[in-house]
């Protein structure tokens, strides 16, 4: 499957590929995501947590730093993972291309192949293409705040970090089954109040 | 009285209605374990070593196993065979070995206290996979290597069959019509999904197999050979079956190693599916591709027909995966008389998961195909397409008629059933609507379709027994999932019997208590297993017979079986009831076992529908069916059938597609993104019989399961070519999506 999307980033475009290259930081910014360098030059380990509506899946794996095209601003990673509990996989390469926009801005043109197997497959094309835009909004503003704020920018990544693709879904859910979603909602909502809990429930599988 | 003809309504909805049916997973018996299955999440991959260790560990968990730890315990299911057909041994196995074919493919099993902890523990399974390329497409070079069975070859089946001078015919032609089609994979998606308990008594060496089944005597036979158990050690239980649709009809390979976990524990062993689960690794039906040349003359006689079929069968095959493609190959000729015709059909392996038998198996592609080619003929020679129909039709004195492909039909009268259906739709009137639709910028097109349902053939059994205290109880080969067998059984019995329906107890479903059979499927159950009850009571008469004259105190030829009674003609005070010569005689019992030839139920259907120009939505404004399935038993059941066989072809017209992407992922796997139609997609329906009795059985009934899953898809399919052709674009394969019309109204240049 291909993704194509586009950011823009109030930042310069050097500051923004020194930041893109720094893997740590990059996934910082990134939902869900811790990773640590895995010694070898350009590898990264780590896990990223997926929850999508009721299931929360981790993905524990590798991330590698393939090329870096200084003159082009063109930077390809490869990420490969593998659900932490059952059977699915996801490899993705992601091409990030820098373009600088207005007002001394960046364009950040991310264009993914990705290849997932297992539960979140079944998920449907249409739910991971419509989040897929949430999904880097959310990593745009994490990312412009890494770049702007350098290291004490964003919080390091906390434990419960997780990519919510659910809420990220929200919007295309709704459009899809319109008023199931909002039945769906207010009984949420409901059950939400009656239990005086927090707002955000976070449901693991099963 | 008679009842057979009568619409009574359904005696077993009262136990469906009141939730006192019980399905398979209402069983539980005490102590048993619950099964979940690790599946390969790769549509091809090599499988290296399967660690279990760490599941086997885990909470609840009683044991784990593997294919290779059943290797020497079961083999691979029955692959099947066809008539002068070559089939690939190449069954299902029941877990893979070294290589996985497709995503779902049960590769390890894990059974424990509970459900969730099973499958808690099949997520600690680890599977060495080295994912291979997979392969989705059918048509490929016949030179390449094999991808997906070394051994075998790719090509599963391979049928070739040429009747009737073909290439003469073409050569004398007046036009020869070209189309190729395509007819996607559907999910046949019952609402019960499979699933199975096995339960084993050491001291007798029995294995009970209570089974989500669409009979107990498939799974009897498919589990003797996948387990090398004697059939006298398996028992086959099937409880209330909340649908089937064709596709409980061979066993799930899930169900031996249930089996065999049942045994080795010494406890009972369930596997209840979930939906995820059917969706992956239940057999999914049609899957097929085609290239067709019609031969026509000038004067619209259609003279030969050649056709290429490729079957989508998928990574392994059931043993009934090779006869619905042989089914839509010797059924391509239609309703028509066409004197020549050549067809090869070839099965091709793919990574996904097999197809098999889906309500209409066969039929429905070969309806489609064929209708859609005449509707092209038509267009071709400037005729309208009810009169090609006409001309060609086989003619109601050509009975029986044996078709160039080799098919014997028995009995019919398909004008009588067209002129019926044009009635219903109200044809006359489709100029008028076609031209006020236009005048108003909308998009209307009206299309017909014969249907020809092969149906009966071979054998079914049943039993009959009148006890001295008067209960009457019928057992039957034949089993229900949903059709209402009960009723229509007990009708058939109490004119036979002289007694009530409601005296009848019909019982099923437990190959301990029923006499054999060859199981429901192919609308033959009425035909089959019905007529094997009016054999078996009518044993029970003459078993009676005797006793009777005794009673009467007559000679045994001066008694006669008159409205239901034994009577002495002359004298009308002197009868007796079956049920008085059974308190007599001690009770009465007897079996017979019917068989016939195949039977050809037939159709003519019809549709309207409009095309939204600016969306391309399609909306299905009518449909009508004129059904011949012989005799009517039950014409309540009956109407039931061709409606809801109507909706699952309109299903599959309007949403239905199985989406594999390109690697291999079912995309499709949920009621998310595979939507059944709901009450509000259906449009009125109108329905009616044509009766013409088969000479092949003593109830002159054929079969009415499937003739709305084969006429719809076809005449709908007419009736979109029809309104797009107004636009001058060409007719399409169904599921006519939004998508798929906006499309080809806005993007064919």
């Amino acid at each position: 499957m291909k993704l194509r999307n586009e950011v823009v980033v109030a930042a310069s475009l050097e500051e923004t590929w020194r930041t893109l290259l720094d893997v740590p930081r990059v996934a910082r910014a990134l939902p869900g995501a811790s990773i640590e360098a895995d010694g070898a030059e350009g590898v990264y380990r780590g896990t990223m947590r997926v929850k999508l509506g009721p299931v929360t899946t981790e993905y524990t794996g590798a991330a590698t730093l393939e090329d870096a095209d200084e003159d082009e601003r063109v930077a390809t990673f490869r990420v490969q993972g593998r659900e932490a509990r059952g059977h699915g996989t996801a490899t993705a390469t992601i091409t990030n291309r820098l373009v600088p926009a207005e007002e001394g801005a960046t364009r950040v043109i991310v264009e993914t192949e990705l290849a997932i197997t297992g539960r979140a497959a079944q998920f449907g094309r249409g739910i991971l293409e419509d989040v897929s835009g949430r999904l880097l909004e959310q990593f745009a503003s994490r990312l412009e705040a890494e770049v702007l704020g350098g290291d004490a920018g964003v919080p390091a990544a906390v434990k419960e970090d997780v990519l919510d693709v659910g809420s990220a879904a929200w919007g295309p859910l709704l459009r899809r089954y319109g008023w199931i979603a909002l039945f769906g909602a207010a009984v949420l909502g409901l059950v939400v109040a009656a239990r005086s809990r927090k707002v955000i429930v976070v449901v693991e599988r099963r | 009285m008679t009842h057979v003809g009568l619409p009574l309504r359904r005696r077993e909805d009262t136990r469906f209605l009141t939730g006192a049916a019980r399905y398979l997973d209402d069983f539980d018996p005490e102590g048993a374990l619950q099964l979940a299955f690790v599946r390969s999440p790769h549509a091809h991959a090599r499988l290296g070593t399967v660690e279990v260790e760490a599941a086997r560990a885990a909470s609840g968990v009683s044991a784990v196993v593997t294919g290779a730890d059943l290797a020497s315990r079961v083999q691979g299911l029955p692959a099947g065979s066809i008539e002068d057909g070559v089939v690939a041994d190449c069954g299902h196995p029941v877990l893979a070995r070294d290589k996985v074919r497709y995503v779902g493919e049960a590769v390890a099993a894990v059974v424990a206290r509970t459900r969730a902890e099973a499958e808690d523990a099949a997520e600690l399974v680890l599977c060495d996979y080295e994912p291979l390329a997979p392969i989705l497409d059918v048509r490929r070079d016949p030179a390449a290597p094999p991808f997906l069975h070394e051994e075998t070859g790719d090509d599963l089946v391979r049928w070739t069959r040429s009747r009737g001078d073909v290439d003469g015919a073409f050569a004398a032609a007046d036009r020869v019509v070209t189309a190729s089609f395509r007819i996607p994979r559907l999910v046949a998606a019952p609402i019960e999904p499979r699933g199975a308990i096995a339960e084993y008594d050491a001291s007798t060496d029995l294995l009970t197999i209570r089974c989500s089944a669409q009979e107990p005597h498939r799974p009897l036979e498919q589990l003797g050979h996948v387990l090398g158990r004697d059939r006298e050690r398996l028992r086959i239980v099937v409880p209330d079956v909340g649908g089937a649709f064709g596709s409980k009809g061979a066993v799930a390979p899930e169900v031996a190693v249930a089996a065999v976990l049942a045994i080795d524990l010494n406890c009972p062993v369930k596997w209840a599916e979930d939906r995820l689960e059917n969706f992956l690794a239940a057999y999914q039906g049609r899957g097929l591709e085609a290239e067709v040349e019609l031969a026509v003359g000038a004067d619209g006689r259609m003279l030969a027909l050649r056709a290429r079929l490729y079957s989508d069968v998928g990574a392994y095959l059931y043993p009934t995966t090779a006869v619905s493609p042989h089914t839509t190959a010797m059924l391509l000729t239609g309703a028509y008389a066409i004197p020549a015709a050549e067809v090869e059909l070839v099965g091709v392996a793919t990574s996904k998961v097999p197809t098999g038998p889906y309500r209409g198996a066969g039929r429905p592609e070969a309806a489609y195909i064929i209708e859609r080619m005449v509707d092209l003929a038509a267009r071709e020679l400037g005729i309208d397409p009810v009169e090609l129909r006409r001309r060609n039709l086989v003619s109601r004195d050509a009975f029986p008629y044996e078709t160039a492909l080799g098919w014997v039909y028995d009995s019919g009268d398909y004008e009588r059933c067209l002129d019926t259906v044009l009635s219903l739709v109200n044809a006359e009137n489709w100029d008028d609507e076609r031209r006020t639709a236009q005048d108003e910028g909308r998009l209307v097109g009206a299309g017909v379709a014969m249907a020809l349902e092969r149906c009966g053939g071979l054998w079914e059994s049943a039993a009959v027994e009148i006890s001295p205290e008067g209960l009457v109880v019928v057992r039957t080969g034949s089993s229900p999932h949903g059709q209402g067998h009960e009723t229509a059984f007990a009708q058939i019995a109490a004119d036979e019997l002289g007694v009530e329906p409601d005296d009848v107890e019909v019982r099923w479903g437990d190959s301990a208590q029923v006499p054999p059979g060859t199981g429901t499927f192919a609308s033959r159950s009425i035909a089959m297993g019905g007529s094997a009850i009016v054999q078996a009571a009518a044993n029970v008469r003459e078993q009676g017979r005797p006793v009777a004259a005794q009673l009467l105190g007559a000679a045994e030829e001066e008694v006669a079986w008159l409205a239901g009674r034994f009577a002495v003609p002359e004298d009308s005070t002197r009868a007796v009831t079956l049920r008085e010569v059974a308190a007599a005689a001690g009770g009465l019992e007897a079996q017979a076992r019917f068989s016939s030839d195949l039977l050809f139920s037939s159709g003519a259907y019809a549709a309207v529908v409009e095309i939204d120009e600016t969306i391309g939505a399609l909306r299905v404004l009518r449909l009508a069916a004129a059904d011949d399935a012989g005799r009517i038993v039950n014409p309540l059941l009956a109407e039931g059938q061709v409606v809801g066989g109507s909706v699952q072809g309109l299903g599959q017209c309007l949403v239905e597609e199985a989406v594999y992407d390109e690697s291999g992922q079912l995309r499709t796997a949920s009621f998310a993104d595979y939507s059944l139609l709901t009450a509000v997609e259906v449009p009125p329906i109108a329905s009616a019989f044509v009766e013409i009795p088969t000479p092949l059985n003593p109830l002159g009934a054929k079969g009415i399961g499937e003739g709305g899953a084969i006429g719809v898809p076809a005449a709908v399919g007419n009736a979109v070519a029809d309104a797009l052709a107004t636009k001058g674009v060409a007719g399409l394969d169904p599921p006519f999506t939004e998508e798929k019309l906006w499309r080809a109204l806005h993007e064919e240049e």
